[in-house]
Formats: structure tokens, C-alpha cells, sequence
């Protein structure tokens, strides 16, 4: 990992913004889980929708002649109430993988959970406080589309950091480890000075 | 006594989704990490939710209700 990389990922996230980002602080790489976890999620409700479209084409007139209604409004209008909960519950979805983001930044990693709509959990650690990185890839198409796990070990309150299932775990790991090494050697440098001026 | 349970559950429906629209739209506001992303999926949102209450609404007007509060009750 080469400081021109980093010049790079920062290119690309200067736009971003989040709660209680500092002042001289860059949003250096935003992850998020893989894609494919999100399609999986996603699948019943495609699978919602496609049977919503059946039953528009193909059984409403026969619903509406079981049930001898003389028109089919009704069942029309079931359908919509119906769109209209799938539609929101879409965009759920959509919080629900959007919201539970690992922000890395020049200073600390910021870990978001969003849970349903109404709980997020927000921890972070300096990267000065990271003891160990480690990274899991296990499975037929998580290894095929190189997605997995990145724990960090760390000296601070909570102990574990787990980035669940995020494209590329091994660059993000040398990406870490060459921003901790970073804060290291700028904490001993500011170490030294505070020492130097008592 | 059918129709106006009909029609408490279809109003307590419309109540329900329009505070989901709200919340969903202030959760992806106020988030603001891509703030044009925001922006565009608040608006998708928005328009998506419109054009289906429109369509709801026609279909909830088009509907004699008393007849069906007889055929479900």
C-alpha cells in the first residue's frame, strides 16, 4: 500500500461527510458488505413482486369470479396496498445495507450498525489502538468473488472489530496495517516533542 | 359497523405507510454520507410511494364499500 493508493482513496471520498468527522480528518475508504449479500436479502422480495405481476395478468379475473365480484377494483386495489408495502419495505432493505457502513479515516475506523429502522450502534478506535488485524474468506462464493471477514484485535473498550462480509478483505487489511503503522509513528513523533518542551 | 372497520383499517393503512415514507426519508437525509445518493433514493422513494398512493386512491374511490362490508361481514 503506497501513500499515492491512499491519495487516490481520498480522491474518491473527498464528497463524503458523516456525524462527528473532525476537522482535519479524511474519509480515506467506505465499506460496505458485498453486494451479493444484499441480492440474497433482496430475493423475496423480487420473487414478491414477480408473483404480484402474475396475479395482475392471470388471477385476478379468476379471484374475481370466485368471489363473485362484479368488478375487479377490489382486487385491484389490493394489489396496490400490497406495492405499496413491498415499495417500503424495499427501501428498508436498502437502510438496512446502505446504514451499516465501516468508515476508515486518516485518525480511527467509525463502525455503524444499523438495525431495522429505528437502532443504530456507532463505536470507533483510533488506529493507534489496534492490535491485530485478521481476515476470513470461507466458502465456495465468497472465495469466487472475494468477499469475507476482517476482525481487529484492539486495546480499547470494545475489543473486537468485525467488518462482516466486505469486498477485498486483504487490501483493506494492508490498508489498515499501513495506517496504523502511520499513527504510530505520528503519536511517538508528538510524544517526543511534548517531552522535548517539558 | 363493518364499513367504518373497513374504513379505520384502510385510513390506519395510509397513516402507517406515509410516517414510513417519512421516517425512511429522514433516516436517508440526516445519514448524509453520499449526499446526492441521499438525495436521489429520498426522491425515487418519494415518487415510487406518490404514483402508488394515486393509483390506491382511485382504486379506494372506484369501490363501493358498503357492498363489501356486506360480502366480508
Amino acid at each position: 500500500m503506497t501513500n499515492r493508493e491512499i491519495q487516490q482513496y481520498r480522491k474518491k471520498y473527498r464528497h463524503y461527510d458523516f456525524r462527528d468527522k473532525k476537522k482535519d480528518e479524511d474519509i480515506i475508504l467506505v465499506l460496505r458488505r458485498h453486494w451479493i449479500t444484499f441480492i440474497f436479502k433482496f430475493m423475496p422480495l423480487v420473487v414478491a413482486v414477480v408473483f404480484l405481476v402474475f396475479a395482475h395478468y392471470t388471477l385476478a379475473d379468476w379471484l374475481a369470479e370466485w368471489f363473485f365480484l362484479e368488478d375487479v377494483a377490489l382486487l385491484r386495489f389490493l394489489e396496490t396496498v400490497i406495492a405499496m408495502f413491498l415499495w417500503l419495505v424495499a427501501f428498508i432493505f436498502w437502510i438496512d445495507y446502505y446504514f451499516d457502513a465501516w468508515i476508515i479515516t486518516n485518525h480511527r475506523i467509525v463502525d455503524i450498525e444499523q438495525l431495522g429502522l429505528f437502532k443504530r450502534n456507532v463505536s470507533e478506535l483510533e488506529l493507534s489502538k489496534i492490535q491485530d488485524v485478521t481476515t476470513e474468506i470461507h466458502g465456495i462464493l465468497p472465495t469466487v468473488l472475494k468477499y469475507g471477514y476482517l476482525y481487529i484485535q484492539t486495546a480499547g473498550k470494545k475489543e473486537r472489530f468485525i467488518f462482516k462480509e466486505i469486498p477485498d478483505p486483504m487490501r483493506v487489511r494492508r490498508l489498515i496495517v499501513h495506517l496504523q503503522k502511520r499513527a504510530i509513528s505520528r503519536e511517538a513523533q508528538r510524544l517526543t516533542v511534548d517531552n522535548k518542551s517539558v | 359497523m363493518g364499513y367504518i372497520f373497513l374504513m379505520v383499517t384502510y385510513f390506519l393503512l395510509l397513516f402507517v405507510f406515509v410516517m414510513g415514507n417519512i421516517i425512511i426519508v429522514y433516516h436517508l437525509l440526516t445519514f448524509r454520507l453520499n449526499k446526492n445518493l441521499a438525495l436521489f433514493t429520498s426522491a425515487l422513494l418519494l415518487s415510487g410511494s406518490i404514483l402508488l398512493l394515486i393509483f390506491n386512491i382511485y382504486y379506494f374511490l372506484n369501490i363501493d364499500w358498503q357492498e363489501v362490508s356486506i360480502l366480508i361481514f
